[in-house]
């Protein structure tokens, strides 16, 4: 586990300069191509990618995500101007992509890629490819590909796997069961039917600049039946300029009838805004000596008394950096402090502060800090440190793994020990300020905000009990407009969400809770009251997650009535008794795997998968798709529950330490089957980066 | 339009009025809508009091200049601190690592460098960087450097000219380059004055001791 991720990154920088070309344009679509074809090119590993592209009645607006070297997938909303109901309806649509680069690029052979377009939407745009692309004299791009569904349109023939079998001839209707089919996988149709040939060149001027010219396959037949489209030519030309931020700009002749333009962005996650970050330097380690002639450090004849005490002066240096210090003891040689970071993205940072606090302030025979992370007053992990290391590697070239490879990280006990801090408890936090909430995809109005103030209060009774409380005043948006009446057949546990959104204030939580620690390597938790804005109820939850482990396993269980649509202290007469077991592990890689089996909001017995790829910095990725009992015409729109979700830590946007994330869910389509209910603090998320996977994942940080 | 001026400017002043106990959003929110308002480190109070010295730095890059104040001395290592709370790690004026400014420059070995330039000879010298990234992760970087003696120049600071010495130190490896320069008091044999490269985030600092009034 304690890889030296120094090394690790040398290396890998260094195989970074010799790395084969990589995609230096995205098409239309979103993803590494042409202007509508695909290349077999991917984007650097990690990268995130956002487009947004118009032309002639048409806006494609993508997310790629390069899941892995050689996978990545796409997000898409498009609109299509009165393509629906004889011309007076606009199509909304998304779309999910998927693409496999099977061989890279060498000397001496092309990269070969595989692909699906759309494949779980309504179909519009479905469509697979298998394709080749190779450079010649670093500068020119060569593609060419086989396309099957909307990607032979054009001079389409027989398809060649049919000597697989005849099953590969036809294609099926795609989205043969209307609305109601959407959002089911079309493994029918993939690779079936008539095939086309379709092809291009890229030809990178310099750096920034490149030009492009593609035959394409795709005849947009629907959209010229429909007349919102005219296609007079195979052939698409186009120029892209890439800005040295990430940010590309391009324009297109296509199809010989309308001009386009485009404008993406790319970046990657593991570069935060700046490489070190802009927050506070930690106080340089004093000498020893320096330290003994602290007041508080002097022996009892000779010292003023009227002086603040060792606990003091400690609780306030650490408040200095950002952490709250809410127990300290001394026993020999040994201190042990316990805090709450509630400021530095990676504990690792809170780590090396305190114990630089502890270096400065404690008396030079005290020889071993331990410091306790505890989050409200729930001892979670520890780590041991001998003093004299925190000297000897403060400057030294190799100081963060040193330091790593020394410290002792272990489950914390159970209770905050000796004794807590003066003041330290009952504690009040408190949070005003604004607020903002989204809606998409809604085809009345695709984007919808709501922007307010709101007012949060957590009130530390004792270490583990906690009142809270957060009350919303909407001031700004047109959430509340939203005027779509859910068709669900299932009771309406969540797609009702337009009729909450309608009051002036609102309780959004009120709630008492309680987390201990019931043995080593376990955490539980108790919350009443009215856990999220649509349920009220009780909720308990275990888990065990040792400190070291790549697995943790948990168990919830909840008995919750639906509020009223007012959001205050009303119930409707809808309760249920829901809950899961969830299992947990971290993969090599990066990638953190989640799997929650039990019962639903609407009674719905299933399961939902999740993947994550968590970058060291905290910056998150990932999807998710929820299987339950529901049949898929019960369920309606989108057949199942499915999105992908966005955690961006502030630090990684401000430079400035900050233990906030701003997380975003894109769901298709919000339906009642497979929905879960969104209690605070859930064990795994609460403990998560207190333990050690994430410690030292984030070492780096600990002399920062 | 009237309306959503309105509206905007409840929103800003919201953010503006914002406030916590438990994070620091808000001070980052407000620090975005009024840069330039941001607060000496409390900790410089007691230096500035008790009169520590001092020393001018300057970064073009940024166009940030300023005073640091010496914040302690430990095993021959000297702290910097300024006004916004980032450091300079400096071992006989030659920079070791910094803090606070954008680069994570964590800390270097510059044993052989510093060597050849008090020496006043020319020579090549390694120097190690150790660079935390923006996903949390350290990395160690190599140069190799080639040290002149580029004669005798008159460094004036403080309106006082000193003789001095200018070294040049040209480091490079695959893909990095740089040139760090110092003036080396002919009197102390101590770095008065430099020209330092801190990293490809931020480039280069410039530092001048000020004499002690």
């Amino acid at each position: 586990m304690r890889i030296n991720v120094g090394l690790v990154a040398a290396v890998i920088g260094g195989l970074g300069w010799c790395s084969p070309a990589l995609a230096q344009s995205l098409s239309t679509y979103g993803t590494p191509g042409l202007i509508d074809m695909p290349t077999a090119e991917v984007l650097p590993d990690g990268s995130l990618a956002m487009t947004t592209s118009g032309f002639q009645n048409t806006n494609r607006n993508t997310l790629t995500f390069q899941m892995v070297p050689w996978v990545y997938g796409s997000f898409r909303y498009s609109y299509i101007r009165d393509f629906d109901a004889g011309g007076t309806r606009s199509r909304y649509d998304r779309s999910f992509d998927i693409h496999f680069q099977l061989r890279e690029e060498t000397k001496n052979g092309p990269a070969l890629a595989l692909g699906l377009r759309d494949f779980g939407g309504t179909g519009n745009y479905a469509g697979e490819y298998i394709v080749a692309s190779k450079t010649f004299a670093d500068r020119v791009v060569v593609t060419g590909g086989m396309g099957w569904g909307r990607l032979a349109g054009r001079n389409s023939f027989s398809n060649p796997l049919g000597v697989f079998g005849n099953r590969f001839k036809t294609r099926p209707a795609s989205n043969a069961g209307g609305i109601g089919g959407t959002g089911k996988l079309d493994f029918g149709n993939w690779f079936r039917g008539d095939a086309a040939l379709f092809g291009g060149v890229r030809w990178d001027v310099n750096e920034r600049l490149s030009l492009l010219a593609e035959y394409s396959s795709d005849t947009y037949e629907q959209e010229v039946d429909r007349g919102v489209f005219e296609q007079n030519s195979p052939f698409n030309f186009g120029v892209t300029y890439r800005f040295k931020n990430g940010a590309a700009l391009s324009g297109y002749y296509m199809y010989g009838s309308t001009f386009g333009a485009q404008l993406s962005y790319v970046f990657d996650p593991r570069k935060a805004v700046t490489p070190g970050g802009q927050g506070e330097a930690a106080p340089m380690l004093q000498p020893l000596d320096r330290v003994a002639l602290a007041s508080w450090n002097l022996p009892d004849d000779q010292r003023d008394h009227s002086g603040p005490s060792v606990d003091q002066v400690l609780q306030a240096r650490m408040l200095d950096q950002g952490l709250r210090l809410v127990g300290y003891s001394l026993d020999g040689t040994k201190a042990t402090v316990s805090i709450e970071n509630n400021h530095f993205g990676a504990n690792a940072q809170a780590l090396g502060r305190a114990a630089r606090v502890m270096g400065n302030t404690l008396d030079p025979q005290v020889s071993e800090f331990t410091i306790i992370l505890v989050r409200q007053g729930v001892p979670i992990t520890s780590v041991q440190t001998a003093r004299s290391d925190l000297t000897e590697l403060e400057t030294d070239i190799d100081g963060a793994w040193k330091s790593l490879a020394r410290a002792r990280i272990d489950d914390a006990p159970l209770l905050l020990q000796g004794g807590t801090v003066d003041d330290a408890f009952p504690h009040f936090g408190y949070r005003f300020g604004p607020y903002t909430r989204f809606s998409f995809f809604d085809p009345d109005q695709p984007f919808r905000y709501e922007l307010g103030a709101e007012v949060q209060a957590d009130y530390v009774v004792r270490p583990g009990l906690t009142l809270s409380a957060t009350l919303q005043a909407p001031i700004i948006g047109n959430l509340a407009d939203a005027t779509r009446v859910s068709n669900s057949v299932l009771h309406h546990v969540r797609s009702d969400w337009a009729l909450y959104a309608k009051t002036d204030y609102r309780i959004t939580t009120m709630t008492a809770e309680y987390l201990w620690r019931p043995r080593p390597d376990f955490f539980a938790r108790v919350t009443g009251g009215y856990l999220e804005e649509m349920y009220g109820g009780i909720s308990a939850e275990l888990l065990w997650y040792p400190v070291g482990s790549r697995l943790a396993l948990g168990g919830e269980i909840n008995y919750v009535q639906q509020r009223d649509f007012d959001m205050l202290f009303g119930f409707q007469d809808y309760s249920v008794l829901t809950g899961h077991a969830s299992a947990y592990y971290d993969l090599p890689g990066e990638y953190q795997a989640q799997v929650d089996v039990g019962r639903y909001l609407a009674g719905d017995i299933g399961a939902t998968f999740a993947l994550d790829r968590v970058f060291n910095n905290g910056f998150k990725v990932g999807a998710f798709f929820t299987l339950t009992d529901v049949s898929t015409d019960d369920f309606g729109e989108g057949s199942f529950d499915k999105g992908i979700r966005i955690e961006i830590p502030i630090a990684w946007m401000t430079g400035k330490p900050s233990r906030g994330t701003m997380t975003q869910v894109i769901r298709p389509v919000l339906r009642d089957g497979g929905a879960r209910l969104n209690v605070r603090n859930r064990l795994f998320d609460y403990t998560q980066n207190e333990r050690a996977g994430r410690l030292t994942g984030q070492w780096g940080r600990y002399f920062r | 339009m009237k309306l959503q001026l309105l509206t905007l400017a409840a929103a800003v002043t919201l953010v503006l009025t914002s406030c916590t106990n438990t994070s620091d959003d808000f001070d980052q929110i407000s620090d975005i809508l009024r840069p330039g308002h941001q607060q000496p480190v409390a900790r410089s109070g007691p230096l500035i009091r008790a009169n520590v010295p001092r020393m001018q730095v300057s970064f073009p890059e940024t166009e940030l200049a300023g005073v640091t104040l010496l914040e302690g001395t430990r095993d021959g290592i000297d702290t910097w601190l300024s006004a916004d709370g980032g450091t300079l790690i400096m071992q006989r004026g030659m920079l070791l690592g910094s803090r606070g400014f954008g680069q994570g420059l964590l800390t270097s070995d510059v044993s052989q460098s510093l060597k050849i330039v008090l020496s006043g000879h020319g020579g090549t010298a390694h120097r190690f960087h150790t660079y935390l990234n923006g996903n949390n992760e350290t990395n160690t970087r190599t140069y190799i450097c080639q040290i002149e003696n580029r004669g005798p120049r008159t460094a004036t600071i403080g309106g006082i000219a000193i003789d001095a010495r200018l070294m040049a130190e040209d480091c490079q490896n695959l893909d990095q380059q740089f040139l760090n320069l110092y003036w080396v008091s002919s009197a102390n044999n101590q770095i008065v004055q430099s020209r330092q490269w801190l990293g490809d985030f931020i480039g280069v600092v410039n530092t001048r001791v000020i004499p002690r009034s």
